[in-house]
């Protein structure tokens, strides 16, 4: 028993994977618990991607040992058909020491026949565009964000909607959702502000998946809101302020996402490639004109499985923006937007190691050499992860 | 099928688009003018009805510089404006073409163009073809003195003149006898919209084309800064807080006290100028200016509407005391306590050398190459044909 409190005291400080968990238990509480350690050599994240009209990253993190999260929630199996999963986090500084509900909803899964399954989810859920978005970012094998992501979706689309899923027993699956909209890259307004699609094959070893999702943006921020932190909500913008520029119109994002895994060779490549184009008008108190962007880019991951619970990454992933401002002081607004000089390409490559322990431990740790408005930027990160209620009831 | 979904992830992350950012100013440039800015200006705003033209541009350099545009051929705009004093005069408050004094000090006129409205304290002047119709006709004061008995014969003095007869055909093609008033008023406002000045030493290290030294870095951090808090009304690109241009779309046109006079403690300023209080007769109004673009603010001593202080670094004292107290005369009254007096115009601690500072900063806005540009100099001296 000490030597199992030992053990306990030993990985408290440690943060935890699971949210959405495959079990048939009737109720499965979620406790999870994450720390981490950071060395950047500049700022990280970057406060803007030059070529990127985005909007609300968080401010810096520090460098060195830091909480990072807890998770608390419950998962209820209420029937074979109906799930329920609540889910709520702390975050530490990095994301601005606040609590929030991050997942909030009712599955329901509906078999028509011995072939094709229906299922239905409704709240608070990540929303299906590509596949790394499905997954909270504690899930993720690598933190760092790759950067067309933030550049689409900010620290990742979660939103309160509806998504309908059908599946067929041969892999082929379409999905469609609606959502309030309310994130970036569109803002707070009433109504349905965002709706998504997609269409998938998935296999054993490998998948491939087009999902497009459509916003409507009624004024959005595009400067950086550190202090929204992690609400991933946007304040609405349909006035300029001094020092505020903003976008109102459309936006719309296609995701390709696929996987091909050699199992012989304990090797797996995946990777997604993002698509973002706006469209509509950028405005402030210096001009308002037509703009039209595209941000384009993607990553793609080489995964290496040395034994059952150790596997190594290599990922590579880049970005691209291309902006057209049309009227009066176009010039100054691109500057003020913060998209004047986007010529360049943000690139960044990274080498990350994660060991999965049974007793649900998961240590991680990535490296990665970005290169972002010009600045070449190395950063390491080491992550300590607990599911401490899987922890607690193996002891 | 593995070949080909690596082949799609790759090209799509790689090559989906070009790079880059490209912008489209339909009012920057047309056939006829080209806007020849700094980056970090926006474009003006000029009305539809007298579009920018090369042609009307230096016919109105011509009218501006020309004294037989006064009634007795003695006065031209160009007179109170001079271009080596950022197109002021100099003098404490203008003299007219009769030798009446104006009431008020005479503006520079850098970057007029963007002014949101023109004079000290008419927040109904909006446009220079309005406002140039003062010192054309007023005539309390009288300062070019047109006027119905001599209006004819000026334009007469134009009309067979060789040299304006082209001009004016070229400025105004389309006219069968261009030469009137409206259009000399246009021209010359074409003119004065040209005078863009932008290329200063403090806009020079926007670009790394020049280096502040250390007392003006220090005078540009507390002029920028909350301390001397110059900024709230000289803060624009043209170091003012009366803006419009061509994508204004928030118009503000503040109007302030900063507590020059507080006659018998009563608030009141001397008469005929007490600022926008004279149009609107509302208390709050007394003493309330236009606050100038500070551009060339080191060559356009005196400084207040009056002409009232005369150098620069005893406009410093001025502000940090947050307001003047005159102790005897006929405007006695302690400026610092006038009732209207903006809450931004408030006691500064500022010591000599952040004074001294602030001043360097403010002498970096001298732009040179503005106040001798031959495209604005009087085009009858002999060196600027």
């Amino acid at each position: 028993m000490p030597k199992k409190l030992f053990y306990v005291l030993l990985i408290l400080p440690v943060l935890v994977q699971a949210h959405e968990i495959s079990t048939d238990k009737k109720f499965t509480p979620i406790i999870n618990l994450g720390g981490r350690y950071l060395h950047s050599d500049t700022v990280y994240p970057a406060p803007r991607l030059a070529n990127a009209l985005e909007a609300s990253q968080h401010s810096a993190y520090q460098n060195g040992n830091a909480f990072d999260y807890a998770d608390v929630g419950l998962q209820v199996l209420w029937t074979n058909d109906i799930t329920t999963l609540v889910k709520g986090s702390y975050h530490g500084q990095d994301l601005g020491n606040e609590f929030s509900i991050e997942q909030a909803w009712l599955n329901y899964g509906y078999d028509l026949d011995k072939d094709n399954m229906l299922s239905v989810r409704v709240g608070r859920q990540h929303v299906p565009l590509g596949r790394q978005n499905q997954e909270h970012s504690h899930n993720w094998t690598m933190a760092v964000e790759p950067l067309v992501m933030r550049a689409s979706v900010g620290d990742g689309w979660r939103d309160d909607g509806l998504d309908v899923l059908w599946q067929h027993e041969n892999g082929w699956y379409t999905g469609l959702g609606a959502y309030q909209g309310d994130s970036f890259p569109s803002s707070r307004s009433a109504g349905i502000g965002a709706i998504s699609s997609r269409l998938g094959w998935q296999q054993d070893n490998h998948y491939l998946e087009v999902s497009i999702a459509h916003f409507k943006v009624d004024g959005r921020i595009t400067d950086q809101q550190t202090s929204l932190s992690h609400t991933h909500t946007q304040a609405s913008c349909v006035q300029a302020s001094a020092n505020v520029v903003c976008f109102d119109g459309k936006s719309q994002v296609a995701v390709l996402a696929g996987q091909w895994a050699w199992p012989q060779y304990k090797t797996i490549i995946n990777g997604e490639a993002w698509l973002k184009y706006e469209q509509g008008d950028l405005f402030s108190t210096t001009a308002l004109v037509d703009y039209q962007g595209v941000v384009t880019g993607g990553w793609l991951t080489a995964d290496y499985q040395w034994t059952r619970q150790l596997h190594s990454y290599l990922r590579w992933e880049t970005l691209q923006g291309r902006h057209q401002l049309v009227g009066a002081n176009a010039a100054l607004l691109a500057a003020e937007a913060g998209i004047a000089d986007s010529s360049e390409r943000p690139y960044r490559t990274g080498l990350g190691l994660v060991w999965t322990g049974d007793k649900g431990v998961r240590l991680s740790a990535e490296a990665h050499r970005e290169t972002i408005n010009r600045h070449v930027n190395d950063l390491f990160l080491l992550r300590y992860q607990v599911a401490l209620w899987d922890l607690i009831t193996l002891l | 099928m593995k070949k080909h979904l690596i082949s799609a992830l790759a090209i799509l992350s790689l090559n989906a688009c070009n790079t880059g950012t490209t912008t489209e100013d339909p009012a920057l440039s047309t056939s006829t003018w080209q806007w020849q800015l700094p980056a970090s200006f926006p474009t003006p705003f000029v009305s539809a009805d007298n579009p920018m033209t090369a042609d009307k541009v230096e016919l109105g350099r011509h009218l501006f510089y020309d004294v037989r545009l006064s009634g007795n051929g003695k006065q031209s705009c160009g007179s109170c404006h001079l271009q080596e004093k950022a197109f002021t005069d100099g003098l404490a408050v203008a003299v007219g073409s009769t030798g009446q004094l104006h009431p008020r000090n005479s503006q520079h006129l850098s970057n007029v163009v963007y002014n949101a409205t023109i004079t000290w304290a008419n927040f109904s002047l909006t446009s220079l073809e309005r406002q140039m119709e003062v010192p054309l006709f007023g005539d309390d004061p009288i300062e070019l003195g047109i006027n119905d008995q001599n209006k004819v014969e000026i334009l007469q003095r134009f009309e067979t003149d060789k040299q304006y007869q082209q001009l004016f055909n070229k400025a105004f093609p389309e006219q069968n006898q261009p030469v009137n008033y409206t259009n000399i008023i246009k021209a010359i406002a074409s003119f004065q919209r040209s005078l863009i000045s932008g290329n200063s030493r403090y806009d020079q290290s926007l670009t790394a084309k020049a280096k502040l030294t250390d007392s003006e870095i220090r005078g540009k951090d507390l002029f920028f800064g909350e301390k001397a808090e110059c900024f709230h009304c000289h803060g624009s690109f043209n170091f003012n807080d009366q803006v419009r241009h061509a994508g204004t779309r928030i118009l503000e046109t503040p109007f302030h006290n900063t507590g020059l006079f507080n006659i018998g403690g009563t608030g009141d300023f001397p008469f005929p100028n007490r600022g926008v209080f004279e149009l609107s007769g509302k208390a709050q109004d007394m003493g309330k200016f236009r606050a100038p673009s500070l551009r060339n603010v080191a060559v356009t001593a005196p400084y207040m509407h009056d002409g009232s202080i005369a150098t620069l670094e005893q406009v410093l004292d001025f502000y940090a005391a947050g307001g003047r107290n005159i102790t005897e005369g006929v405007h006695a009254g302690d400026g610092r306590n006038n009732p209207f007096k903006s809450e931004l115009v408030t006691l500064i601690q500022l010591n000599e050398q952040e004074k001294a500072d602030i001043v360097a900063f403010l002498k970096t806005l001298t732009d040179d190459e503005f106040l001798h540009n031959p495209k604005f100099a009087n085009p009858f001296l002999p060196q600027n044909p």
